[in-house]
C-alpha cells in the first residue's frame, strides 16, 4: 500500500497533468451545462467589467469579468475548451496519421516513393511553419476547418521522420528478414513488428505536438487567422485582449493565457513522463 | 574578476546614459502610425498615410486648409472660362524646387500630363481617381506663371479635386529613373526628404527658402509602429509626439498619463450598413430588405449613440444622409433608436414575427480590423437587428481577397458594413459615390430615379445657394429610401504629446507645418 | 565529397523551386489582387488599366513562366507595393531579422547549454527542479503575450529598456561603414534585448531540457565513469569528455532552430515595430504582393537549405562515425 502511494506521489506531476487535461475535455464536452451564461450574448453596457463586480442589484453577473462586448469570460473559457480540444486533437491526429503512413511507407518500401516523400518533407521544412500557415490561411480564408487542415498537415513531417527512422531500424532486424523469407505478407509484418515499435516514440511526439498546436492556434489567432470571432476560443480571446493590457484590464488576457499555458504545460509534462516511462522499454526492444 | 566588474560598470553606464532616453529634442517632432509608406512617387500613392507624408514634401495649387475650406497655396488665384472647361491658375512668384530650379507653369503642366500619360502606367489615386473624376483633358502653359487646366466639361468639384495633385518639378523628374522617384523624391514643399528606412521611419527636414508657409520644427520623423499598445506606450513615455488610431479602450489610459492626451475628432469617413439592391439575393430576407419601408424600419432598430459611446468611447456625429456636416441638408434629423417603432413598421410592412420570434434572416458581411472597432460594432449591430426579430448572421471575411472584390463587383450583401472617405469642402464630393448607377462606388447597386434624375441639375454651373437647394432635395430622398442604414461618421483618435501645440483635423490628413511647442 | 556537395546543392535547388510553386499557387488562388492597388474610388476603366499595368490579366501559367524566366536570370521582379526590385526590398529587410534571429539564437543556445548542464549535474536538487519548472512554463506561454508584458513592464513601467524600434548594426557593416556600426552598437544592443528574449524564450526553455537530457545520457556512459575514475577534475570531465559528445544533438538543434525562430519573428516584429523580413512577408501576403513574397520565400528557403547543409557537414566533422549519405 505504502509503495503504491509512494509511486503515486512520485508521479504527482503527470497525474496533475492528466487531471487538467480531463478537466479541459470535460469542459469541452459539457460546456452547455457548466457555463454560467451564453458565451455569445452581448451586453455592451456591461462591457469590460472586472471579475466579481456586483451589478446594481448586488448580484455578480460575471464571475471572471466580461470582455469588450460584454460577453461572459467564464462561459467563453468553458466553450473555448472545445476549440482547443477539437483543433488540438484533430490536428495531431491528422498530422500523426499522415506522417506515420508516409514515414512507414518511406522506411519500408524505400526507393523512389521514399525519396519523393522525404524531399517533400524537406520542402515543407525549408519554410518556417508560421509563414506557410499564414499564406494558406490568408488565401483559403480563416475558419475552423481550414485551421485544422493547416495545423494538421503542417505537423506530419516530424512524425514521418521518426516513423521512417524507426521503420528502417526495425526492418533491418533479422527476424523481419526471416519473416519475409518465409513469405509473410507485408501487412502482417508491419502490424506485428514495425507498428508496436514506433507507437511509443510517436505518442511522446504527439503529446509535445499537442502543446505546440495549441500555442500555434493562439499565435494564428493573434495574427487574425484563427477561428471566426463568433466562435469562442482561447487564442481568439487572447487576440481580442491585446489592446486591453495597456489599460490595465488584466483579466481579459491573463485568464485565457493561463488556460492555454496550463493545458500546454500539462501536455508537456505528460510527454516528459511518457518518454521516461516508455524509454526503457524502447531500449529493450531495440 | 576585473573583466566582470568592468562589464557590469559598462552596463550600468549604458542603462543610466541619456542615450537611453529617446525623447525627441525641441526642434524635432515625431509621429507614429501603423503602416509604412509604400512609395514616395506622388502619382503612385493611394493610402492616406503615405499622402500625409507627401503633403509635407510637395505642395499643390490649392489646398484644403485646417478649417476644411479650399484656400490658395502655390497658386494665388484662379479664373474659369465661361463654360467652365478651363481653369487658369496664377502661380505665386519666386517658388523653387528642392533641387534649386525655379517652379513655373511648365512644372505644373508637367505634373498633370505626367500623371495622366498612359505610357507611365501610374496606378495611384491621382491618375486613377482624381484626374478621371475631374474629366481632365490637358494643360496649357499660358505664361511662365499662369497654367490652364483643361476639362472635358464643367465640373463643380474641380477645385477640390485639383488640391489632391502634388506638384513635382520637370527638371529632376525627367532625369530620375522610376525607381529613384519612388525612393528618393525631390520635393517642392515646406520639408525636404532626407531618408527612408523601410518599415521603420521617414525623416524630413525643413526646406530653407520655402516662404509660403512658416514651419516651426526643423525635423519631422515619421515612425512605423504597427501594434496599438506599443504606439500608445511610446507616446506615454514621451518618445513620440503624435500617434494615430488610438484604440478606444486605451483612451482613458493615455488621458491619465503624464505626457499625453487624446484628441477625438469626428472624422469624415461615413460608416454605414449597405443594402444590396440588385436582386441577387432571393432569400426572404434578401427580398424584404430591398423594400424601402423595411429599410426604414431597420433604421429605427439600431442604437447608434450607444454603439458609439460604449464601443468607440466617444459620442460620434450621427449620420443623417451621406454628406459630411455642415454641408448636408440641415432639416433632416437622424433616425432615433426606437425598437418598438421598428417592430410596428416591420409588422405593417408584412413581416410579422414567426413562431420562433424571427421575421426573416439576413447575413451581414464585413471585414475585421479594417475600421475602428469594426469587429465589435458589426456584432453589436447584428444583435440589435436580431432583437427586433431580424435574425442577422455575421460573416467576417478577409478584406483583401474576399470582401473588397465582393463590394467592388457589387455582389456583397444582403447587408454589408463599409466606410467610405469623404470631404469637407463640397457636398457633391460625398454624393459622388452615387454619381451614376454604374459607378464602381455604387456598392449597393442603387438605381432609384428620384435620386439619379436630379444629377444634371445638381452639376449645372450655378450659384452655390441654388445648388444647395437641389442637393437638399436629393439628400431627403437618400434619407427616406437610400440603400444605406445610416450609422455615424468614424471618429479619429489622435494621441498628442503635452509638449505639442497642434490640433488634429477631421479629414484624416495630418498637417504638421503649423505645429509648435507649447 | 565534391559529388556529395553537388548532389546536395542540386537537391536544394529543387527544394527552393518547389517552394516557389507552392507560393505562387497559394497567392494566386486568393483571387485578383488588383483591387488592393487602386484608389477606393477608382472607376472600372482605371481598375482595368491597373490590372494590365500589374500584369494580372495574363493567364496563371504565363505569369508563372515569366516569374521562372526572371528567376533564372536572377531577377525576381518588381514589388507591387514598393514599385522597386523585389529582391532589393527583401535584402533591405534581411539584416534586421538576422540581427534579431542571431541574438535570439545566441540566447537560446548560449544560455541553454549552461542551464541544461547545471540542471544535469545537479539532478534531483531544487536547482534542477527550479530550472525545469521555468523551462516547462517557458514552453507553454504564448510569445506575443509575453512580448506585450515585457513592453509594459520593462519599457513603460520600469523604463529600463526601449520599447520598440531598431538601430542598425549589420546593415552599415555590410555597406562597409564599420565606424557607424560600432557607434550604433550600444543602442542596437538595448533595442535587441526585449524582442530577442521574447523570441528566444520558448527555444531557451526547450533547449535547456534537451541539453539536460542529452548530458544525463552522456554522463552515464562508461567513458565518463572512466574519466572520473582516473581522477580528472569534474569540470575537465564535463567539458572535455561529456560535452563534446553531447554536441551532436545540440548541433542538430541549432540547425532547426533558425527555422523555428524565424517563425516566431512575425509576431515579435509586429509588437516591437522591428523592420524585418517576418513582418514584411506578412504584410506582403496580405497585400498579395506576389513578387515580394516570392523573393522572400526564395531567400528564406535558400538560407534554410544552406544552413541544413552546413549542419550536416558540421555533424560529419564532429562525429567521425557519421557517414555522409
Amino acid at each position: 500500500m505504502r509503495r503504491m502511494l509512494a509511486r503515486l506521489w512520485r508521479a504527482k506531476f503527470p497525474i496533475a497533468a492528466i487531471l487538467v487535461l480531463l478537466a479541459v475535455t470535460g469542459a469541452a464536452a459539457f460546456a452547455p451545462e457548466i457555463a454560467p451564461r451564453d458565451p455569445n450574448r452581448q451586453s455592451i453596457i456591461a462591457r469590460l467589467a472586472p471579475p466579481l463586480t456586483p451589478n446594481r442589484q448586488g448580484r455578480i453577473d460575471f464571475i471572471l469579468g466580461s470582455d469588450g462586448l460584454g460577453r461572459d469570460i467564464a462561459s467563453r473559457l468553458v466553450y473555448g475548451a472545445r476549440v482547443t480540444i477539437v483543433v488540438g486533437l484533430a490536428a495531431v491526429l491528422i498530422g500523426g496519421a499522415l506522417g506515420t503512413l508516409l514515414g512507414v511507407l518511406a522506411g519500408y518500401r524505400g526507393g523512389a516513393a521514399g525519396a519523393v516523400i522525404m524531399r517533400v518533407a524537406d520542402i515543407q521544412l525549408a519554410f518556417p511553419f508560421i509563414l506557410l500557415a499564414i499564406m494558406v490561411l490568408v488565401v483559403l480564408g480563416p475558419g475552423l476547418l481550414n485551421l485544422i487542415l493547416v495545423l494538421g498537415v503542417g505537423q506530419w513531417v516530424t512524425y514521418a521522420r521518426i516513423a521512417r527512422a524507426q521503420t528502417l531500424a526495425v526492418s533491418q532486424k533479422e527476424y523481419v528478414e526471416a519473416a519475409r523469407a518465409i513469405g509473410a505478407r507485408h501487412g502482417r509484418i508491419l502490424r506485428c513488428t514495425v507498428l508496436p515499435n514506433i507507437v511509443a516514440p510517436l505518442i511522446v511526439v504527439a503529446s509535445f505536438n499537442l502543446a505546440g498546436v495549441i500555442l500555434s492556434e493562439a499565435a494564428l489567432s493573434f495574427l487574425g487567422l484563427g477561428v471566426p470571432p463568433t466562435v469562442p476560443s482561447w487564442g481568439g480571446m487572447l487576440a481580442e485582449s491585446r489592446d486591453q493590457l495597456l489599460a490595465g484590464r488584466w483579466w481579459m488576457a491573463v485568464l485565457p493565457g493561463l488556460a492555454i499555458a496550463l493545458t500546454a504545460l500539462s501536455c508537456n509534462v505528460l510527454g516528459d513522463w511518457l518518454r521516461d516511462e516508455l524509454d526503457p522499454r524502447l531500449k529493450e526492444a531495440g | 574578476m576585473n573583466s566582470r566588474l568592468a562589464a557590469a560598470a559598462a552596463l550600468l553606464a549604458l542603462l543610466s546614459s541619456p542615450a537611453l532616453a529617446q525623447r525627441p529634442d525641441a526642434s524635432t517632432v515625431v509621429v507614429a502610425f501603423g503602416t509604412d509608406a509604400q512609395t514616395l512617387e506622388p502619382a503612385e500613392m493611394n493610402s492616406r498615410d503615405t499622402m500625409n507624408i507627401a503633403d509635407h514634401i510637395f505642395g499643390s495649387l490649392y489646398e484644403i486648409g485646417d478649417d476644411g475650406h479650399l484656400s490658395p497655396y502655390f497658386a494665388d488665384s484662379f479664373s474659369e472660362n465661361t463654360d467652365g472647361t478651363e481653369i487658369a491658375f496664377k502661380l505665386h512668384p519666386g517658388l523653387t524646387c528642392h533641387d534649386g530650379s525655379p517652379l513655373t507653369a511648365e512644372d505644373v503642366a508637367f505634373t498633370f500630363d505626367r500623371a495622366r500619360d498612359p505610357a507611365n502606367k501610374f496606378t495611384g489615386s491621382t491618375p486613377g481617381f482624381v484626374l478621371t473624376s475631374l474629366g481632365f483633358k490637358g494643360t496649357r502653359v499660358i505664361d511662365p506663371l499662369t497654367v490652364g487646366i483643361e476639362l472635358n466639361a464643367y465640373n463643380p468639384i474641380a477645385l477640390g479635386l485639383i488640391t489632391e495633385v502634388k506638384i513635382v518639378c520637370k527638371a529632376p523628374y525627367t532625369k530620375m529613373s522610376r525607381v529613384q522617384a519612388t525612393q528618393t523624391p525631390v520635393g517642392t514643399g515646406p520639408y525636404r526628404f532626407v531618408e527612408w528606412v523601410k518599415s521603420d521611419r521617414i525623416v524630413l527636414e525643413k526646406q530653407p527658402g520655402f516662404t509660403l508657409r512658416h514651419a516651426f520644427f526643423d525635423r519631422i520623423v515619421w515612425r512605423v509602429i504597427p501594434e496599438a499598445s506599443t504606439r500608445a506606450a511610446e507616446l506615454m513615455a514621451g518618445n513620440v509626439d503624435v500617434i494615430t488610431s488610438v484604440a478606444p479602450d486605451q483612451i482613458d489610459t493615455v488621458n491619465h498619463s503624464a505626457n499625453a492626451k487624446v484628441q477625438a475628432v469626428s472624422g469624415t469617413r461615413r460608416m454605414y450598413v449597405g443594402v444590396q439592391m440588385k436582386p441577387i439575393f432571393s432569400t426572404p430576407g434578401g427580398i424584404a430588405v430591398r423594400k424601402d419601408d423595411v429599410r426604414r424600419a431597420l433604421q429605427y432598430a439600431i442604437d447608434v449613440p450607444t454603439i458609439c459611446e460604449q464601443l468607440l468611447r466617444t459620442s460620434c456625429q450621427r449620420a443623417t444622409d451621406l454628406v459630411n456636416p455642415p454641408l448636408g441638408n440641415p432639416d433632416i434629423k437622424p433616425y432615433p433608436y426606437d425598437p418598438a417603432a421598428a417592430e410596428k413598421m416591420l409588422d405593417a410592412a408584412g413581416y410579422p414575427r414567426g413562431a420562433n420570434g424571427v421575421r426573416f434572416e439576413l447575413t451581414l458581411q464585413a471585414a475585421s480590423g479594417r475600421y475602428l472597432n469594426d469587429h465589435d460594432v458589426v456584432l453589436a449591430i447584428a444583435q440589435y437587428l436580431s432583437d427586433v426579430g431580424v435574425k442577422t448572421n455575421v460573416e467576417f471575411m478577409d478584406w483583401a481577397s474576399v470582401f473588397l472584390p465582393l463590394t467592388r463587383r457589387h455582389e456583397a450583401g444582403p447587408l454589408f458594413f463599409l466606410g467610405t472617405g469623404g470631404g469637407t469642402w463640397n457636398p457633391l464630393y460625398d454624393m459622388a459615390d452615387f454619381a451614376d448607377v454604374s459607378s464602381v462606388t455604387n456598392t449597393p447597386s442603387w438605381s432609384d430615379p428620384d435620386w439619379f434624375s436630379l444629377w444634371p441639375e445638381a452639376n449645372r454651373k450655378q450659384p452655390e445657394v441654388d445648388r444647395q437647394k437641389v442637393v437638399n432635395r436629393m439628400l431627403q430622398v437618400f434619407h427616406d429610401k437610400g440603400p444605406w442604414l445610416e450609422l455615424y461618421f468614424q471618429p479619429d483618435f489622435y494621441g498628442v504629446s503635452n509638449r505639442l501645440a497642434w490640433q488634429a483635423r477631421r479629414d484624416e490628413r495630418i498637417n504638421l507645418v503649423g505645429a509648435t511647442l507649447k | 565529397m565534391i559529388a556529395y556537395l553537388i548532389r546536395r546543392l542540386l537537391q536544394g535547388g529543387l527544394v527552393v523551386l518547389g517552394v516557389t510553386v507552392v507560393t505562387f499557387l497559394a497567392l494566386h488562388l486568393g483571387g485578383d489582387p488588383t483591387y488592393l492597388y487602386v484608389s477606393e474610388r477608382a472607376s472600372a476603366g482605371d481598375i482595368a488599366a491597373a490590372r494590365a499595368a500589374l500584369g494580372f490579366d495574363q493567364p496563371l501559367s504565363v505569369q508563372y513562366l515569366r516569374f521562372l524566366a526572371g528567376l533564372l536570370h536572377g531577377d525576381l521582379g518588381t514589388s507591387l507595393t514598393y514599385k522597386t526590385g523585389a529582391m532589393g526590398v527583401v535584402m533591405g529587410f534581411f539584416p534586421a531579422t538576422i540581427e534579431l534571429t542571431l541574438s535570439a539564437m545566441l540566447l537560446a543556445v548560449g544560455l541553454s547549454i549552461p542551464l541544461g548542464v547545471l540542471a544535469a549535474l545537479h539532478r534531483g536538487t531544487p536547482l534542477d527542479g527550479g530550472i525545469m519548472v521555468l523551462a516547462l512554463v517557458g514552453q507553454s506561454v504564448p510569445s506575443f503575450w509575453m512580448g506585450i508584458m515585457f513592453i509594459l513592464f520593462f519599457g513603460l513601467g520600469l523604463q529600463w529598456l526601449p520599447m520598440s524600434g531598431h538601430v542598425p548594426v549589420l546593415a552599415p557593416l555590410l555597406a562597409g561603414d564599420v565606424g557607424q556600426a560600432v557607434r550604433n552598437l550600444p543602442q542596437a544592443a538595448l533595442h535587441l534585448i526585449l524582442p530577442a528574449v521574447t523570441i528566444a524564450f520558448f527555444s531557451l526553455a526547450r533547449n535547456s531540457r534537451l541539453v539536460r537530457s542529452s548530458m544525463l545520457e552522456v554522463l552515464e556512459q562508461d567513458y565518463v565513469r572512466t574519466a572520473r575514475a582516473k581522477g580528472l577534475r569534474e569540470s575537465r570531465v564535463v567539458i572535455g569528455h561529456a560535452l563534446r559528445n553531447a554536441w551532436l544533438p545540440v548541433v542538430t538543434m541549432i540547425g532547426l532552430e533558425f527555422g523555428f525562430l524565424l517563425g516566431g519573428v512575425v509576431v515579435v516584429e509586429t509588437i516591437f515595430a522591428w523592420p524585418g523580413v517576418g513582418r514584411m512577408v506578412f504584410n506582403a501576403i496580405n497585400q498579395r504582393d506576389i513578387p515580394l513574397v516570392q523573393a522572400a520565400v526564395v531567400t528564406l528557403s535558400g538560407v534554410f537549405v544552406g544552413l541544413n547543409l552546413l549542419v550536416d557537414l558540421l555533424y560529419a566533422w564532429l562525429d567521425p562515425r557519421v557517414r555522409l549519405a
